[in-house]
């Protein structure tokens, strides 16, 4: 009898195929929608802060992980380009490169690779970095540059525009009701809002139809699951809408809530980062519904006009507590408990 | 000016308060403890807390020697500290010490890749104890595997991979923690005292055919070494050395050159390096040529003494 | 038919079932040489009762019992034994096994039915199920009579058929429904009699109609077939059990705690023909699969078979043939060689080809939580994976997770199946199980 030798290894021997290459790019794809409105809007320089912003954040990936003797084709494995993108999206049109430059070392080298790179970084890269900047440098991070189209009108909102060195910049929308309340309303809608050509803002967050539509892709591609997202945006719409109904001179209307500034964006792309949002889905709920509460409670009371990105990052900070009390029950294990 | 000066204050006030908070609590909450325990921990003890002891670390090593004095009983080992240790320690608290030998560990198998068949090239796996779950990836299920558990278990950096696959500990650095001896799947290591020279380089417990296709280094339990040496003895099929120092004739007999005399060689020289193997075989080839020669004298004398005896016999016969 | 039924979590393989689901059980030629390892089932190992040189014959005892969870082994062809020595077993470590070579005369030993066995007492068949030496076919090899004989204290309800067979590429449990329903069914209602149940349960899943219909057909009123989800892991015994009565095992204890009982489809077959033909269970159906196989097939063996002869027979290795499974693609073993025999528990065997390994560097976790909803028991693989990884088995006692989750874990696979960071889930655990093992031993 013949015999033939095979290989040895641990079953399962079959494979769903997936990966983080393929999730994370799957990721970077849905934000492209994003990132054309962007390139529409604010022209080349869109381009330059995203590309910026990207690049650098893979090239300092590489750096990261030969300075730790890891392999560091997993640069490439779509994390960095991720974070790099939704950093660059969270940044306004007009900033500088030294600035996103900075940003991105934060993001990497500060935020991800010090607490052992992919998976296990506490607070997401792109929201710490862009925190880090607000506070750093609050003048370049607050100029908002006139998207096509508002090049020639005098105020935005009732907030004047503003020249400064060659473009000419104004307040975002959520800005504009920070500094005249609703009276400011009736000059913008929420159509445009909702398109998002029109509008003032961070590069990403200007279209929620864009990121909708790689939000949706995301979704059917079960890259992320509804709980995060439904939940923020419902609590965010539930607060706001009390509020309008109690006051509506003072507080704006619950769908402009949702539609400006970077609510859409961080409740569908940030906020569902695997590795910083709670990992079972009843944990999932109670984070979002925090993120929201978090988000219109700065929106409204806070010193910052947005308040999404402080949200998010407060929250990470509570996942390890949500999962701890979130467990959910072991196949028949109350029933053992029960009888006992 | 004023606010900061009330901040000031403030921050005073609130360091003042809490400052006696605190050392009304610590007197209120004191837990009494032996202050020999931090004297133990801090000034006798490796402070490595490797967790060989058996104990969550010195600080709570100590609390079990203060224990273990106090009822009289015997003072808990500290492994890497060896007889040192537990002589400080003996004496800091005024006993008598009996006294323990310094122990290393040793990897008793010889089977690098050139010298055990493979029996399966594992797949998805980095390490001993789950290439053990799938049966091991030598013929050999009692050799060492070659992926370094140890390695990366001991806290000592004592062990190293070398080529062909084998775990060797260097006794220099081997402090005896014996924590390589609870990592190792395959039971390979062992703790042998220092003062040990002579070792059964193998561990296969097979029966001599298994062995012998498995390994071209393998004991078979031949029992060659015991007829040269009565301290060997023979368990499971395996060779067992229990004393100091072999005699050499026992390493020379082993037909798989299985047995290694650490004051010829030392054992990681004796594993990994060829020129120690052929010399060794040289030494061997000129202990039998000696042997033979010996054994040819002896042939030819006794034949000389039975042509002595032999016509006396028949003589005998035919009378 | 209602609606078909399922559990909650598991996932959808590609499942290949066609490679083999169409063809009919070919009897394989008598083997030249058998090796029977003294342990095919889960406890004690068999003790030999035959010496080297011995003349036997099938179906003759040559191994018994080795204590109350064990059993015992038969011949399964007639010759000569030639040694009793350490073979390759599908389990990994090498056993003792007895080599039989065949004297080509294929002589039988008489067998002794149970006369009307379902006048007969349970004891009787009982017995007759232990003598024969029946295990679960399904692949835990747990002895057959051990599950028959409930404690008193406990009520069984429900017998159940495991028709589910959710292992991709396996064929087998299909086509013994196919085409041995009449005995199959027997054996089953005889199982039930024997512990006093009325109300029989066949699981089969929607993806196997034909034995749908035909079980329907052969078990009339007196069972139900319960249509299932196409889902992995749904031929668990304990998912199945929640899939069909809705009561879910507590870990740790055996189904019997709530009132049901399993049977593979061999085992019932095997039960059959133990108590009706007096037949010990020396033969048994694998699906012999996989890309790697010229002519994937069911066939019906001798056991202890060598795979090397049994695929020499089917038509051979294709050339890019690279690994050889025991079992499914999800639980099965990877064996280093084909010369390995195959045992009680063994129900197919699958050969991969080389483009079909799987990639085996691993990165860390990224929380997607895919394995969360993946995992049928509802355990959280993630962090058992990662404190595993990190070997903080102290951590893991101190959590409660040994008791709760990892012995309950049967490795079915799914959470490194979904896993996008291929950590090899299954390996942890298996690992983390042995190193709980070993130290249970030590104290």
């Amino acid at each position: 009898m013949k015999t033939r030798s095979f290989i040895v290894s641990g079953a399962p021997h079959i494979h769903e195929n997936s990966s983080i290459h393929k999730i994370m790019w799957n990721v970077f794809a849905a934000l492209i929608p994003a990132s054309f409105v962007s390139v529409y809007a604010f022209g080349m320089d869109s381009v330059r802060v995203l590309g910026v912003s990207v690049i650098s954040c893979i090239v300092l990936e590489i750096i990261a992980l030969l300075f730790m003797g890891r392999n560091w084709k997993a640069a490439f494995d779509g994390s960095a380009a991720v974070t790099g993108l939704l950093l660059g999206l969270t940044l306004p049109a007009g900033i500088s490169t030294g600035i996103i430059l900075v940003g991105a070392v934060v993001a990497i080298i500060i935020a991800k690779q010090v607490f052992g790179g992919l998976g296990n970084n506490p607070f997401n890269p792109a929201l710490t970095s862009r925190v880090f900047l607000l506070i750093a440098f609050p003048g370049p991070l607050t100029t908002w540059p006139l998207p096509r189209g508002l090049e020639n009108i005098k105020d935005f909102m009732g907030v004047a525009t503003v020249k400064a060195g060659d473009a000419i910049t104004t307040a975002t929308p959520l800005g504009a009701i920070k500094e005249n309340a609703v009276k400011a309303m009736p000059s913008i809608q929420v159509n445009d809002l909702f398109l998002g050509v029109h509008t003032p803002g961070s590069i990403g967050e200007i279209s929620a139809l864009a990121l909708l539509i790689g939000a949706a892709w995301l979704l059917y591609k079960k890259i992320i699951t509804w709980h995060i997202p439904v939940a923020t945006i419902l609590t965010v719409f539930a607060i706001s809408l009390l509020t309008h109904l109690i006051s509506p001179d003072k507080y704006a209307d619950p769908f402009f809530h949702l539609f400006a500034g970077g609510l859409i964006i961080g409740a569908f792309f940030m906020a569902t980062d695997y590795v910083t949002a709670p990992i079972f889905n009843k944990g999932k709920l109670i984070y979002g519904v925090g993120i929201g509460i978090l988000t219109i409670i700065i929106r409204l009371w806070g010193g910052y006009p947005e308040g999404v990105s402080f949200a998010i990052l407060l929250m990470n900070s509570t996942t390890p507590l949500i999962d701890r009390f979130t467990v959910p029950r072991p196949f028949g294990f109350r029933k053992a408990r029960n009888q006992s | 000016m004023n606010e900061i000066i009330i901040a000031v204050v403030v921050l005073a006030g609130i360091g003042l308060v809490a400052g006696i908070l605190l050392s009304y609590f610590s007197k209120v909450f004191h837990v009494e403890q032996d202050p020999r325990i931090e004297e133990i921990n801090e000034n006798i003890l490796p402070g490595a807390n490797c967790g060989a002891c058996g104990y969550a670390g010195c600080r709570d090593f100590a609390k079990a020697v203060i224990e273990a004095a106090k009822n009289g009983e015997d003072l808990p080992e500290c492994p890497p500290g060896g007889p040192e240790v537990a002589q400080e320690l003996a004496s800091f608290l005024g006993l008598e010490h009996g006294g323990s030998e310094r122990k290393t560990a040793l990897v008793k198998c010889a089977g690098t890749s050139e010298r055990a068949n493979e029996r399966a090239q594992i797949r998805s796996v980095q390490d001993c104890r789950t290439a053990a779950l799938y049966g091991g990836n030598k013929e050999c299920q009692y050799g060492c595997m070659g992926y370094g558990d140890c390695v990366k278990a001991c806290p000592y950096d004592a062990i190293k991979i070398y080529q062909g696959n084998i775990a060797i500990v260097d006794p220099e650095k081997c402090t005896g923690c014996g924590i390589c001896i609870d990592i190792c799947p395959n039971n390979v290591i062992e703790l042998v005292p220092s003062s040990r020279q002579t070792h059964v380089l193998c561990n296969s417990q097979a029966p001599t055919k298994a062995t012998r296709s498995a390994c071209s280094v393998g004991c078979i339990g031949c029992k060659l070494c015991q007829r040269k040496d009565k301290d060997f003895s023979i368990e499971n099929n395996l060779a067992v050395y229990n004393a100091k120092k072999g005699k050499e004739e026992a390493a020379f007999s082993c037909p798989n050159n299985v047995i290694v005399n650490t004051w010829q060689f030392s054992v990681a020289a004796f594993v990994e390096s060829t020129t120690a193997r052929e010399q060794f075989a040289a030494r061997k080839t000129e202990y039998k040529k000696l042997e033979k020669e010996k054994r040819k004298k002896a042939a030819a004398a006794r034949k000389a003494k039975k042509a002595k005896a032999a016509p006396k016999k028949k003589e005998d016969k035919s009378e | 038919m209602s609606k078909a039924k399922t559990f909650k979590g598991g996932i959808h393989p590609s499942y290949n079932k066609h490679l083999s689901s169409d063809k009919e059980i070919v009897e394989a030629p008598l083997p030249e040489v058998v090796a029977l390892p003294l342990n095919q089932h889960i406890g004690a190992p068999a003790k030999p009762i035959v010496k080297r040189k011995d003349k036997v014959k099938a179906g003759q005892l040559i191994a018994e019992t080795g204590g109350f969870i064990s059993a015992p082994v038969h011949a399964s062809i007639s010759g000569i034994v030639k040694a009793i020595e350490p073979v390759e077993h599908p389990l990994g470590k090498k056993v003792d096994a007895i080599i039989i070579e065949s004297d080509g005369k294929d002589e039988w030993v008489e067998f002794n039915p149970v006369d009307n066995p379902f006048a007969a007492d349970a004891d009787t068949i009982r017995d007759k199920i232990k003598e024969a030496g029946i295990v679960g076919l399904g692949g835990a090899t747990f002895p057959s009579n051990v599950k028959l004989s409930p404690p008193e204290d406990k009520k069984i309800d429900f017998v159940i058929l495991n028709g589910a067979e959710c292992e991709p590429y396996l064929t087998t449990d299909h086509r013994l429904m196919v085409e041995k329903t009449e005995e199959v069914v027997t054996g089953l209602k005889l199982a039930a009699k024997v512990l006093g149940v009325d109300k029989i349960y066949i699981g089969i899943e929607t993806n196997k109609p034909d034995a749908i219909s035909k079980m329907e057909k052969e078990i009339g009123d007196d069972g139900q077939v319960i249509p299932l989800q196409v889902k992995y892991p749904q031929g668990s015994e304990k998912q199945l059990i929640s899939a069909i009565t809705g009561r879910e095992t507590p870990p740790t204890s055996l189904p019997m705690e709530v009132g049901a009982v399993v049977f593979n489809v061999g085992t019932c077959l095997a039960i059959y023909e133990a108590v009706f033909q007096g037949k010990p269970l020396f033969e048994r159906v694998v699906t012999l699969t996989g890309h790697g196989v010229k002519n994937p097939g069911n066939f019906k063996i001798r056991l202890g078979t060598y795979v090397a002869e049994l695929v020499e027979f089917s038509g051979g290795y294709k050339d890019n043939a690279a690994k050889l499974v025991l079992g499914g693609p999800m639980m099965g073993r990877a064996v280093p060689t084909d010369g390995i025999p195959i045992i009680k528990g063994t129900g197919g065997i699958l050969v991969m080809t080389q483009s079909e390994l799987i990639v085996r560097y691993y990165s860390d976790c990224i929380r997607c939580g895919k394995c969360i909803e993946a995992c049928p028991n509802n355990h959280n693989p993630q962090l058992l994976g990662i404190l595993i990884e990190k070997e903080r088995f102290d951590k893991i006692s101190e959590e409660q997770l040994e008791e709760i989750v990892l012995d309950d874990c049967f490795e079915c696979g799914s959470c490194t199946y979904v896993c996008p960071a291929h950590r090899p889930m299954v390996q942890f655990f298996q690992q983390a199980k042995s190193y709980f093992n070993n130290k249970k031993k030590k104290r």
